[in-house]
């Protein structure tokens, strides 16, 4: 059985006044992937967020492990230096920092030393070429005026060049059209050869599952997990949607 | 002397304190150093006072006390003059660098004639201890003070660029006032970078008098602890179709404080003009003082003027996307300032003033 990268117990969450996620508990191993699934308003994204920090999301009972350690206490930074990564539904614009500006940057505060330039320019070429990105991208500022595939693109660019231990994709997939999904999904494998990373895959759809081995799916309703399973899963929901549960 | 600097040019209430800025027992200040480079191509003198004046048809807008302390400094000024049709790429670069406890003054005219191109770039910063200086003071008044005066000239077509960066120490008060003169066709692009001033107080007067001319402004400043930043912006537009543009974007630390007063206005003649500014702001404290006046001023109706700002602390879900990625508040903010000044400064197309600057933030 696979060393345990992520540990969630009993993990509830809230949200303003409202809890959206009552008692989650959730095991990834290392080099797994893992998939999330559930009708719109379940929770999925709650949960990507809590797990990251957010600090409008309130963790009111559990606890996350993250490599061993717990995460309670642990900034949104802390996390994301840890190993931790979010992979954005609606990456935010920011004007005036360069896509290659911000990587860069991001890699030197998490390992706390300076990134020699043209090893970097290399390497970030190189994730580029994988993604279809024109190079031109990395030049422009982070995410102002790139297309929804773009943006989505971005995400996994980042993904490739921080090698974290854990990735977390929100949506990844949503608004997408085909051959974007497959440009995606061929990032995402790159980012599990590369590091042999973890992966949870939030998702409604299936569709950047296609070309992903799935180790276990969690169906999530109304803030609870109400099925896990293997890869079968995925189709099953495929089939016959996510009915059965609702009802259940 | 007293002086009264920065009027607004349609006062408000004085309650708001906005209507002008003011300053103490400044003293007459002596000749200022200054290190120049200037291209072939572009002819340079320096005028003594009974040899030439200092062109007064020309207006800033820092206002009329500086005019009067300027006076009566037995300095002169400055003069570079480009010929008709010359487009010359290397810049003017003028080196002001201030020694402690010494009162100066510079003031420079710049004369672009017919269809010529210049650009012209002013650091100003703080004098090493060994540096020595190239111009020597006529007297030696006390007090950390230094003003300069730029007036600009440019005749039909021409193309100017007027680059300043300030560097300057917490102890230091600063007078910054710029007049350009448009003919038709004219275009005027000014930037401008503050990183540091005890006490800034910048003017800029731009007289778009004939068609078509236009006017580019960009400004972006970093204050911190208590340094002030005091603006008073005046695009007058007289000629038709003349545009006008100011762009402003800075951050506050500590208990800095910083006022814009950007005027557009609108004279008889004016028809087809478009003017706007636009401003930036990011606080990074409680303590800090943000004031803005914008001002559009009309006397034709076929005219356009536009003012928008942007106010604020960086927005939660922006900081939680910029750590999500593992960079700390305090470096997100870092680089949500730098990224302020590294947008201005891209504008700059000489790369040693753009390395200036970055030598500046590092």
């Amino acid at each position: 059985m696979a060393e345990k990268i992520l540990q969630v117990k009993h993990l509830s969450v809230r949200v303003e006044e409202k809890e959206i996620l009552h008692g989650i508990d959730l095991e990834i191993g290392r080099g797994e992937t893992h998939v999330l699934m559930g009708p719109n308003g379940a929770g999925k994204s709650t949960l990507g967020y809590a797990l990251m920090g957010n600090p409008s999301y309130e963790v009111t009972d559990g606890e996350i492990l993250f490599d061993g350690k717990n995460l309670a206490d642990a900034t949104v930074a802390e996390r994301a230096k840890a190993g931790l990564f979010l992979s954005f539904q609606n990456p935010l614009e920011v004007p005036g920092i360069t896509l290659s500006n911000f990587i860069r940057s991001a890699l030197e505060q998490r390992t706390g030393e300076r990134i020699r330039l043209w090893d970097f320019r290399k390497e970030l070429e190189a994730k580029m070429e994988v993604l279809q990105m024109d190079k031109s991208y990395a030049k422009r500022d982070l995410n102002v005026g790139f297309s929804g595939g773009e943006k989505k693109k971005a995400e996994i660019l980042q993904l490739l060049m921080m090698k974290p231990s854990l990735a977390i994709l929100d949506e990844t997939d949503s608004g997408l059209d085909v051959d974007a999904v497959r440009t995606v999904s061929r990032g995402v494998e790159e980012y599990q050869k590369d590091k042999d990373g973890s992966l949870l895959i939030i998702t409604h759809s299936t569709r950047i599952l296609e070309a992903l081995h799935v180790d276990v799916t969690h169906v999530l309703v109304d803030g609870r997990i109400v099925a896990e399973g293997d890869a079968s899963l995925v189709d099953e929901i495929n089939e016959k949607g996510f009915e059965q549960y609702l009802q259940g | 002397m007293d002086m009264t600097v920065n009027r607004l040019p349609a006062p408000t209430w004085n309650w708001l304190h906005v209507n002008e800025g003011s300053l103490r027992g400044v003293s007459v200040p002596a000749r200022g150093p200054i290190e120049m480079e200037t291209p072939d191509t572009i002819s340079y003198s320096y005028y003594n006072k009974e040899e030439k004046e200092f062109p007064a048809d020309i207006l800033g807008a820092v206002g009329t006390d500086l005019d009067a302390l300027l006076e009566q400094s037995e300095a002169g000024f400055h003069g570079w003059e480009i010929a008709a049709g010359v487009k010359e790429s290397a810049p003017v670069r003028l080196h002001f660098s201030y020694e402690t406890g010494k009162s100066v003054q510079n003031r420079i005219a710049v004369h672009a004639c017919e269809n010529s191109e210049i650009t012209v770039i002013m650091d100003f910063c703080q004098a090493e201890a060994t540096d020595t200086v190239q111009t020597p003071a006529v007297a030696e008044p006390q007090g950390n003070f230094a003003a300069v005066q730029t007036r600009i000239c440019a005749e039909r077509g021409a193309k100017v660029h007027l680059v300043q960066i300030q560097k300057l120490p917490e102890d230091f008060t600063f007078l910054n006032d710029v007049g350009t003169s448009c003919a038709e066709n004219v275009q005027i692009e000014t930037t401008q970078i503050v990183l540091g001033g005890g006490e800034t107080y910048m003017g800029m007067r731009t007289d778009l008098r004939a068609k078509a001319s236009s006017l580019v402004s960009r400004i972006g400043y970093l204050l911190d602890k208590k340094e002030l930043l005091d603006m008073n912006y005046l695009a007058v537009h007289t000629g038709a179709k003349t545009t006008s543009r100011m762009d402003v974007s800075g951050v506050l630390r500590g208990e800095s404080k910083k006022l814009f007063r950007g005027t557009i206005d609108f004279r008889n003649g004016s028809i087809g003009a478009k003017g706007d500014e636009k401003e930036d702001v990011l606080l990074f404290s409680e303590g800090v003082v943000n004031r803005t006046v914008p001002l559009i001023l009309c006397e034709e109706e076929d005219v356009e003027g536009n003012h928008g700002a942007t106010i604020g602390r960086l927005d939660e879900a922006l900081l939680f996307y910029l750590a999500s990625r593992g960079i700390e508040e305090q470096e997100i903010y870092e680089m949500m300032a730098r990224a302020r000044i590294d947008a201005i400064c891209s504008e700059i197309r000489d790369e040693k003033t753009r390395e200036l600057v970055q030598g500046y933030l590092a």
